[in-house]
């Protein structure tokens, strides 16, 4: 910026700015009038650096440019309908936070666990003979499911050594290995045990037969 | 809009020094030259700003009101009205969400001399529901692309997909009834098909209904009581909040469309069996017609299902607020409406729902498009959870028809034979 205190020409545009009107001043100068040229010869060695500097300042500029944002407006892409997700996004979104590796990866991998926990517990009450709370007993202690990498993330204990060094040598997370056992586990529990449970019961069925003669009493 | 820097041509300063530099130190003059060249360049970046254009913009449509999956051609047409010249205009336009652009893309390139005009066609395939074209979409540059300028147009299209519901689909509707004669079969004794009870003749009772073979045994005159027929009130209620629009695939039909769809074949049977019909939505749209019959009411219910923002194939951006939302329900809803609940269960609200107004005494069957999947843990998760939301309802005795990949008649066929069981 120029020095505002100071007076005449250097105070208005500055001292690099009038280095420079100077400059190309001489220059003009030199290509018109040749006793002036002769004398603003420099050595070769002048212009050698000259050349050097321009060079040096180039590859600045350049190195600049290769770090500036291109704007670009972006038009999307309109000619494709809108798409929606695929049920179960959330959780795919909170899978790949809780494996990212940084500093919120924790608090993902706790929310996930949470959600793994209750549908196992879920599938479990209807699935087996241990109600909620057998069930979530039985996820807290490791005991459920028999898959060490899952019943480790899912009862949130150390995975065992032998995982550990496994998904080392395999470039895997333990995380990841343990999120996809516990679903593999629960699915395990749902689809492979006899569905006698999800049948409509027995009093649901005479429900629907019985309200017709009540709602009819009613009008 | 204000003209903005692209920052294309950041850097060719410094090309230029290099060059220039090296030409000097190296004493080579034709890379001097070079570099003279560029500044050349350099001084046509800054020649001018990106243009403020002048448009008149025409679009036209070649059918407006098309059956599902008919193709229509879009034509749309930029003018420049103004006395400058356009050098560079890039030109998107806004087609609707629920649309596809099939064959070509809805954008264009153009230079255009003052009063010259440009046109680009691009086809769309109808799908149901009301589409509204979106802005046009204008990118205005300077001659060399280091200046640009963006603007939006609005141009008013519209067209309505409403398509013709097959009846294909007959639901078989539990018990709560209206007084008038129908097809839902009571436990009510009175006039019908099927035999219910016998009771001692009263004077006045239609002769056919004596039962004559009592009579011949035992010289006693009874009446044969028949399980009356009556007709139902049903609510399809459609769950289209943003939760509910999922797909398995995303380039396949959401859950909402395949519910809007179930809802169509559904009312069209309902209504040609006598029964009264009214259609909701569970969404931030509201939508509501009362439960009727007859020929005028099934034009209603068609208009509503094929051209409702809250029936549309893509989500909408409104807020949705359960509790008032319910409680505008409860309150619509007539005593004796069942309600047929189209929704893919996607989350607890919807179970929710489901045993609120059980609870309230409308009698609810359920109609679950299934678009869970086995492709990723998420949607494995999200298969299994709705599994045991579905088994949670039919616990609580609310009827679930599953519907997966097959036809809903087959699907309510099968969800027949369950409840026979």
């Amino acid at each position: 910026m120029a020095d505002r205190s100071r007076g005449g020409l250097v105070g208005s545009i500055g001292w690099i700015a009038t280095i420079g009107l100077v400059l190309i001043g001489s220059g003009a100068i030199a290509l018109v009038v040749g006793e002036f040229a002769a004398a603003l010869s420099v050595p070769e060695v002048f212009l050698s650096l000259v050349g050097a500097f321009a060079a040096i300042q180039g590859l600045r500029y350049v190195s600049a440019a290769r770090r500036a944002d291109r704007v670009r407006t972006s038009f999307g892409d309109p000619e494709r309908r809108k798409t929606v997700p695929a049920p179960g996004a959330q959780i795919d979104e909170e899978t790949a936070s809780a494996l990212r590796g940084d500093r919120g990866a924790a608090s993902h991998r706790r929310r996930l666990r949470e959600r793994f926990r209750e549908l196992a517990v879920a599938a479990l009450a209807a699935r087996t003979d241990r109600d909620e709370a057998a069930a979530l007993d039985a996820i807290e202690s490791g005991r459920w499911p028999d898959d060490p990498a899952a019943a480790a993330f899912l009862s949130n204990r150390r995975f065992p050594i032998a995982i550990r060094a496994r998904s080392f040598f395999r470039r895997q997370s333990v995380h990841a290995l343990g999120i996809e056992r516990s679903i593999e586990a629960i699915e395990a529990v749902w689809d492979d045990t006899p569905r006698e449970s999800d049948r409509e019961t027995s009093s649901s069925r005479l429900r629907s037969q019985t309200q017709p003669s009540q709602e009819d009493t009613r009008e | 809009m204000r003209a903005f820097d692209t920052n294309r041509w950041t850097g060719l300063n410094g090309v230029i020094l290099l060059v220039v530099g090296i030409g000097i130190a190296l004493r080579v003059p034709s890379l001097v030259l070079v570099g003279v060249i560029g500044i050349g360049y350099a001084a046509f970046t800054t020649f001018g700003d990106a243009p403020e254009p002048a448009l008149e913009i025409d679009r036209t449509v070649s059918v407006d009101a098309p059956d599902p999956g008919e193709e229509m051609l879009v034509s749309l047409t930029v003018r420049n009205a103004g006395e400058t010249w356009l050098s560079d205009l890039r030109i998107v336009d806004g087609v609707p969400p629920g649309l596809e652009a099939t064959d070509q893309p809805a954008r264009m390139a153009a230079a255009l001399a003052p009063g010259e005009e440009a046109t680009m066609q691009y086809a769309v395939t109808a799908a149901r529901g009301e589409h509204t074209w979106e802005h046009v979409r204008v990118v205005a540059r300077n001659l060399s692309g280091s200046r640009e300028r963006y603007i939006e147009r609005s141009v008013e299209t519209t067209v309505r997909c409403v398509p013709t519901f097959e009846a294909g689909s007959d639901l078989p509707l539990r018990g709560l009834t209206t007084q008038y004669s129908g097809r839902v079969v009571t436990d009510v004794g009175g006039s019908g098909v099927e035999f219910h009870s016998t009771r001692e003749y009263r004077a006045g009772d239609p002769v056919k209904r004596i039962d004559w073979n009592r009579r011949a045994r035992t010289g006693e005159l009874s009446t044969l009581e028949l399980r009356e027929e009556r007709a139902a009130t049903v609510v399809l209620l459609v769950d289209s909040r943003v939760s509910a629009y999922v797909a398995q695939d995303p380039g396949e039909r959401n859950a909402v469309e395949r519910s809007v769809d179930a809802a169509g074949q559904l009312f069209t049977a309902l209504v040609g069996s006598g029964d009264r019909v009214g259609i909701a939505a569970m969404s931030p749209s509201d939508c509501w017609i009362a439960p009727g019959a007859g020929t005028a009411h099934g034009v209603r219910l068609r208009e509503q299902l094929g051209s409702h923002p809250a029936f549309a194939s893509t989500p909408s951006d409104g807020k949705f607020y359960w509790p008032l939302w319910f409680n505008r329900i409860r309150r619509r809803l007539p005593r004796d409406a069942q309600v047929v609940f189209l929704t893919p269960i996607s989350d607890q609200t919807a179970a929710r729902t489901a045993r609120r107004l059980d609870a309230h005494g409308h009698l609810v069957t359920i109609v679950s498009p299934n678009e869970t999947g086995d492709t990723s843990i998420g949607s494995r998760f999200a298969r299994v959870d709705r599994a045991i939301e579905l088994m949670r309802l039919r616990r609580a005795g609310i009827r679930v028809i599953d519907w997966g990949d097959e036809p809903l008649r087959v699907a309510i066929a099968a969800a027949e034979r369950r409840w026979s069981r």
